[in-house]
């Protein structure tokens, strides 16, 4: 039996509407899972509440395994989630950034420190270790905040529009990375509006509309779904987005 | 207003400034919504009409001495007018240098205007003009009560201040201006931001010093005659500098209503102005656009490649203490607080055996530490730049609090330390009271802002308007209470501890049992 890495039941969050609305998730262990839905479905509040950064209104939320509602402490430990706005701090420099973080997930001082350089240089940031983020073009700021997301080694990584504002060439540096990362058995959960990288890159698609998983599956599964046999992802999730729209 | 004006025009460039400034006035929540009316607004509003109502009162009581008595002329009355409108050119000069720095630095919409097609000598002079007005608006305000009550008296040359403090906030400004740029050109924008900015504070802390140098160059014994201060004021009225006609008597003389001294003062005034905003402007687009990438120009430091700092105390102090170092707003305003302390400093050195004085300064200090620790406090707790990190990690928030509590109190004691040594010198146990007051000073602000915390914006701080007005004064009222123990510790009054546990109990009543709650609800 494949381990869920995510399971969310009957998650609802209401804001002024709701947001969230009696949703049921499951992403499986060494998964790339991406999850669609147009501006304002609910992708984002899902995340944040799977991070721990929004209390649910009712549901459940288990990571490999573990009750994120009752012991968040140690769900959190295995989790990465980056935001499409990076959680940097302008002041600092990447190193210092990093050297945060690791602290604040545990990581033993001298393998973050090895495992920082490692990042950055991978993340062409190397060079400008010494430089504050504060004069970093978004898609360095974006580049540093995903050494942070990864410098404690999360089994799941969760990321909102991870692409924006990056170049070609390191947009498919991010994308060899996260397949690398599923190769290697983490999980990797990915909410984008580039529908061709989700097509190209995902195991399964959920999506999303209004709060509610309108449908889930492979790229065929959803195909078979709308009718559309043979139709790119574009299509399929034009179709099903179109044809729930209230 | 502006549909009135010319679309490009200077006066309609003016207008947008202005209604940005006053847009920028109102109170703002985190996500930049208005604030909603509440306790602390109420307040505000209410000590803002108690204020302008003391103000109005004051000054319409001076404005009928002035109507009776005219204001004498004399070298001796040139000088103190002379000597006070220097003071307040450097409370101006001051508060124009921090606006210069703000008008290079924060640039969102100097792109904007600087890639329209309005010429960069217009976005100059009008950002010049605005620094000017706002510079102005405070003292002319405070003038005013006082100057129409004068005039409708019989002595309209009073309205003469009002051209003095223009033609002053003007000068200000283009010295601002220039100072700024020419800092720019000599040591880069990095260093400039923070220098600048340290340099306003001590430019202002300047104004509060000379406003103590009669009291800090009297003698201690009235026997002694008159003080090195009052020979020094002599030689200079002797040198007949002051005489009716000579430039350093301008000032007096237009505001007794001379044309001559108006039109010189204002002309200068206008010249230098100009001269700064017409001759400046190049060299402003050009600073404004070597701002923009200033900051990625950093050079690799030394402290690069140094070993992580090991578990979550350690690593949050670190994180905290280089934030606080590298804000050069704040560098700034810790700078002008000890400033403010040095004349304490003096009366104690100068009366070492006065217990009084030791006294009254270990109470200042006292209150300056629980202000530190406020202020240093909040930027750390409440202005988290990134509370969703925070919030996404697997920590234990109270232990990230303590942290943040204590990365708090070491600035504050190493600054309050560096005070503490003088004190040591003339009264090593007096010092130690004193530093035991400061702990508990410092603690309880921290412990307030901790307990009280809501998500701000860093920004708020450098305008002044962080926090709720409410806690800053239960925060001073408690620093007071400190203060009080302190001076009464000193002094060998057990009286001492009444102000103590007074401290102690407010401090405790400003704790929300809901703070762990709050962050729960926030998030998970």
């Amino acid at each position: 039996m494949v381990e869920s890495a995510l399971e969310v039941r009957g998650l609802r969050k209401v804001f002024t509407r709701p947001a969230v609305d009696s949703l049921d998730l499951t992403v499986r262990a060494g998964e790339l899972y991406a999850l669609l839905g147009p501006n304002g479905a609910g992708k984002t509040t899902t995340l944040r509440m799977v991070a721990g950064l929004t209390q649910p209104g009712a549901g459940s939320i288990r990571i490999f395994g573990v009750d994120a509602l009752a012991d968040p402490v140690a769900a959190k430990r295995m989790v990465a989630w980056l935001p499409d706005e990076p959680m940097l701090y302008d002041k600092l420099t990447p190193m210092e950034y990093l050297e945060f973080v690791a602290g604040l997930w545990g990581v033993d001082a001298k393998s973050a420190r090895a495992r920082a350089q490692e990042l950055l240089e991978w993340l062409a940031l190397w060079g400008h270790r010494a430089e504050r983020c504060e004069g970093f073009s978004r898609g360095m700021k974006q580049k540093a905040a995903l050494a942070g997301a990864l410098i404690h080694d999360p089994k799941l990584l969760m990321l909102d529009e991870p692409l924006t504002g990056l170049d070609a060439a390191m947009a498919r540096q991010v994308k060899d990375l996260l397949q690398a990362r599923v190769e290697t058995g983490a999980t990797v959960i990915l909410t984008t509006h580039i529908l061709d990288v989700a097509e190209r890159m995902s195991d399964r698609i959920g999506i999303i509309q209004s709060g509610k998983l309108l449908a889930e599956g492979t790229l065929d599964e959803l195909r078979a779904r709308s009718g559309r046999e043979g139709k790119t992802l574009e299509d399929v999730f034009l179709d099903l987005v179109g044809s729930e729209a209230p | 207003m502006m549909r009135f004006l010319p679309a490009g025009s200077a006066l309609w460039l003016l207008a947008h400034e202005m209604r940005m400034g006053l847009r920028g006035m109102a109170p703002q929540t985190f996500d930049g919504k208005m604030a909603e009316k509440g306790a602390s607004q109420i307040a505000l509003i209410g000590l803002a009409i108690f204020g302008v109502a003391v103000i109005a009162i004051g000054g319409i009581g001076l404005g009928f001495l002035a109507g009776r008595f005219p204001l004498p002329q004399s070298p001796l009355v040139a000088l103190i007018v002379t000597g006070g409108s220097l003071g307040l050119f450097t409370l101006m000069l001051s508060q124009a240098i921090n606006m210069s720095v703000q008008a290079l630095f924060e640039r969102r919409d100097l792109d904007l205007l600087l890639s329209s097609p309005i010429r960069p000598r217009v976005v100059l002079t009008v950002r010049a003009v605005s620094i000017a007005l706002v510079v102005v608006l405070l003292y002319a305000a405070l003038g005013t009560p006082f100057v129409l009550t004068a005039s409708l008296l019989g002595r309209p040359e009073w309205l003469g201040l009002h051209v003095l403090l223009v033609a002053m906030a003007m000068v200000a400004t283009a010295f601002g201006i220039m100072l700024t740029l020419a800092l720019f050109a000599a040591i880069g924008p990095r260093a400039t931001r923070t220098l600048a900015q340290i340099l306003a504070g001590v430019t202002g802390g300047i104004a509060f010093l000379a406003s103590q140098m009669w009291n800090l160059t009297r003698p201690a014994d009235k026997d002694n005659g008159p003080g090195p201060l009052y020979a020094s004021l002599q030689g200079l009225l002797d040198t007949g500098l002051f005489e009716a006609g000579q430039p350093l008597s301008w000032p007096v003389q237009a505001l007794t209503g001379d044309l001559m001294a108006l039109a010189a003062l204002g002309g200068i005034a206008l010249a230098g102005f100009a001269a700064v905003s017409i001759g400046l402007a190049p060299r402003f687009s050009v600073s404004v656009t070597e701002a923009a990438g200033s900051t990625s120009s950093a050079p690799a430091g030394a402290g690069a490649d140094k070993p992580f700092a090991e578990g979550l105390t350690r690593v949050m102090i670190r994180k905290e203490l280089r934030l606080l170092a590298r804000d050069p707003q704040l560098v700034s305003q810790a700078v002008l607080r000890l400033i403010y302390l040095l004349p304490l400093g003096f009366i104690v050195i100068r009366e070492p055996d006065s217990g009084a004085q030791v006294a009254f300064s270990g109470a200042g200090i006292v209150v300056m530490a629980g202000q530190l620790a406020g202020s240093f406090a909040w930027i750390i707790i409440s202005a988290e730049d990134s509370p969703d990190l925070l919030g996404c990690a697997p920590i234990d928030r109270a232990v990230a609090d303590r942290a943040k509590l204590m990365a708090a109190l070491v600035p504050t004691l190493a600054l309050t330390a560096l005070v503490l040594a003088g004190l040591a010198f003339v009264s090593p146990l007096a010092a130690v009271v004193v530093l035991a007051g400061c702990v508990c000073s410092a603690a309880s602000s921290g412990l307030i802002q901790l307990w009280q915390q809501r998500p701000e914006k860093r920004k708020a701080f450098n305008q002044n308007k962080y926090g709720s007005i409410l806690i800053r004064f239960a925060e001073f009222i408690i620093q007071a209470l400190w203060a009080s123990a302190t001076g009464m510790a000193i002094a060998g009054l057990s009286w001492a501890l009444i102000p103590a546990a007074l401290a102690v109990g407010a401090t405790a009543l400003m704790r929300r049992p809901d703070i762990a709650a709050m962050h729960q609800s926030e998030q998970c």
